[in-house]
């Protein structure tokens, strides 16, 4: 082994690395980006308290209103804020206003202090189930405590109470697993990701093995091109969102609710975004190697920030912003209402709206960056 | 059809300068080519040959200066240009995973041969003219250098153009077929498609009915082979250009009448 033959394949690597800035960027760059994406969003993640409403249905039993007690003892809890909220709550957890909400009933102090068995109501969305075990746990153990505290005071209560936590899911079921929960989501991830890399490596081959130059060279149109290869790759994006879509229901077993020509349709639309957006990135990258760079650049961040794993409602507000602007995002969540929360078109028009425009947003930038010159 | 003129000259440029950052690839170049002509570019590598090429259809935008090709201007009416010209460019600008037919399909269908009957045919012929009817259905990738370049010249006549951009269109063409290359080329010119051939190769030149010599952006010489090789007064092509580039000073020259050209 002759060391300076090993040392002359060392130092053509590092001169060939010093002459692609890009690569050096992102050798260095992408760690700290993504670490750093992480970090923000794990670090929110720990700091979220559980938000809860509190409809206090209990008419008490003489100068004891046990819900009452609870109520103001719960907001002192850590890691618990109560909203008051006025109108229903069950509206309000489906919304997103609260994570969850108590009810408790009208004989609730008089069961109580009767010994009866007593059963807490919780209202929680239900989509996520991680979040609904957490949130029940959570609810368990702050409920268990003020209760016990109480029964102290209370007059004539010596034994301990029997309360149960009884969850009322809004979506889903207590059977909802996560993959139930992650499939919609990672249906759109897997679509958008693959045509994305595949048409910006294929439009990029175009122009370095200079068949380009020579399609410029006719009368064809920046925009032929684009919508040309829009069409062709939409055809096999149709047909992948086709097996994902059947995959994860038949063979996966996933659970779901909705109609999964929609979730067919969603997939398509973000596919078709995904393949402009390919072309369009394709003009600022010169080699493969810094086309297949997009993925840590592009597609990383469209992993993380779009609910996939973290809710986009518990991200801090500069993250919230870049969310609002990826397409994953509007996808993660038509995907996620149609199949799990069983809704329809109407209810998920606004993202296929957001779908459209990004699709077609980008059918304009692709084929008003591509340029005919050469040079 | 409308602003073409059918009179009008094969290529008219004037004035024309290419600026690339600080390399000027095309420096004020004028050149008239009639038409139904072999029109050799010679010079060396980096003279502008390609730059001007592209330039005649749009492929490069001029920093200044007039390109009317066909009595078109290439600036405001660069599809009528491009819908009659075929370029061939210098490397095997193919899709190596698609088959010869598929190839040259596309560039038809690319120039609106949208008549299948008759695109199957003039596939054909191309096919056949390039030796290549029997590899019709071969992948590109694996066929050779001197094949790919058949490819693509096949590619670049499929549509019949009436203007022929050919950039370095022999290289690594063995000489029994680039014999046949230039015949046909012969026979294009004589049934009026204008022919442009760039080109290092100066035995290739003497079969150009005019030639133009370039050296860093500019024109040096132009006209016949004969003509030229009178102004530079040598016996052969290669030292008319080496002469009238000034790259290598000729042992005693008389020059006698001979319009020398100044750098």
């Amino acid at each position: 082994m002759s060391i300076a033959r090993t040392l002359a394949v060392t130092r053509r690597i590092i001169n060939q690395l010093r002459h692609d800035r890009r690569t050096l960027g992102l050798i260095f760059g992408a760690p700290i980006l993504l670490l750093g994406l992480l970090g923000y969003l794990l670090r929110s993640e720990e700091n979220t308290s559980l938000t809860l409403a509190i409809s206090n249905q209990d008419a008490g039993a003489g100068v004891v209103n046990a819900g009452q007690l609870l109520t103001s003892k719960l907001k002192q809890s850590v890691g618990i804020v109560v909203k008051d909220i006025s109108g229903d709550v069950r509206e309000a957890v489906r919304n997103g206003t609260v994570d969850a909400a108590l009810v408790f009933s009208p004989t609730f102090s008089a069961d109580l202090l009767a010994h009866r068995p007593v059963a807490i109501t919780v209202l929680l969305e239900g989509s996520n189930p991680s979040q609904t075990g957490g949130a029940v746990l959570q609810l368990q153990r702050a409920v268990m405590q003020v209760v016990a505290s109480l029964s102290a005071s209370v007059p004539g209560g010596t034994a301990p109470p029997q309360v149960r936590i009884n969850p009322d899911l809004i979506y889903g079921s207590l059977n909802l697993k996560p993959l139930d929960y992650f499939a919609p989501a990672l249906i759109g991830f897997f679509a958008f990701f693959l045509i994305f890399v595949i048409t910006c490596v294929s439009f990029l081959r175009e122009r370095t093995q200079g068949t380009m130059e020579r399609l410029f060279a006719s009368p064809i149109t920046r925009g032929e091109v684009v919508v040309g290869y829009m069409l062709g790759f939409g055809l096999f994006a149709m047909i992948q969102a086709l097996i994902i879509v059947l995959f994860t229901t038949l063979v996966l077993q996933v659970n779901y609710t909705g109609n999964l020509f929609l979730v067919f349709l969603v997939t398509l639309l973000l596919a078709i975004g995904a393949v402009n957006l390919g072309i369009f990135l394709s003009s600022f990258a010169r080699t493969e190697l810094q086309a297949v760079q997009f993925i840590p650049l592009v597609i990383a961040p469209s992993f993380l920030l779009s609910g996939l794993l973290f809710p986009v409602k518990d991200m801090p507000g500069w993250l919230q912003g870049v969310s609002d602007v990826l397409p994953m995002t509007y996808a993660n969540s038509a995907l996620t209402d149609i199949m799990i929360r069983g809704k329809g078109l109407l209810d998920v028009l606004p993202e296929f709206g957001v779908l459209l425009l990004f699709a077609a947003l980008m059918v304009v930038v692709a084929s008003l960056t591509l340029r005919r010159e050469v040079a | 059809m409308s602003s073409g003129n059918g009179q009008a000259p094969a290529v008219e440029v004037s004035g024309l300068v290419k600026q690339f950052g600080a390399v000027r690839a095309l420096d004020g170049l004028s050149l008239t080519i009639p038409r139904g002509i072999i029109y050799g570019l010679l010079g060396p590598n980096g003279a502008g040959k390609t730059t001007l090429i592209r330039a005649l259809i749009g492929l490069v935008r001029p920093t200044s200066g007039s390109v009317q090709v066909m009595g078109y201007n290439v600036l405001t009416a660069g599809a009528q240009v491009r819908a009659g010209s075929g370029y061939m460019t210098q490397s095997p600008a193919l899709y190596s995973e698609l088959s010869v037919w598929e190839n040259v399909d596309f560039s038809a269908r690319i120039f609106g041969l949208t008549d299948g009957g008759k695109r199957k045919e003039r596939i054909s012929q191309v096919l056949q003219l390039v030796e290549l009817d029997q590899r019709a259905n071969t992948p590109v990738s694996n066929l050779s250098g001197g094949m790919r370049q058949r490819v693509l010249l096949a590619c670049t006549l499929v549509h019949q153009p009436q203007l022929l951009l050919l950039d370095e269109p022999t290289v690594g063409v063995d000489p029994q077929l680039r014999y046949s290359f230039w015949r046909y080329f012969r026979t294009l010119a004589d049934s009026g498609v204008t022919l442009i051939v760039s080109s290092h190769v100066m035995d290739e030149a003497e079969r150009c009915d005019r030639l133009g010599l370039m050296r860093a952006g500019k024109l040096l010489a132009e006209g016949t082979a004969a003509e030229i090789r009178a102004r530079a007064g040598t016996a052969n092509l290669e030292d008319a250009f080496l002469q009238l580039s000034g790259i290598t000073p000729l042992p005693a020259s008389d020059s006698g009448g001979g319009d020398r050209i100044q750098q």
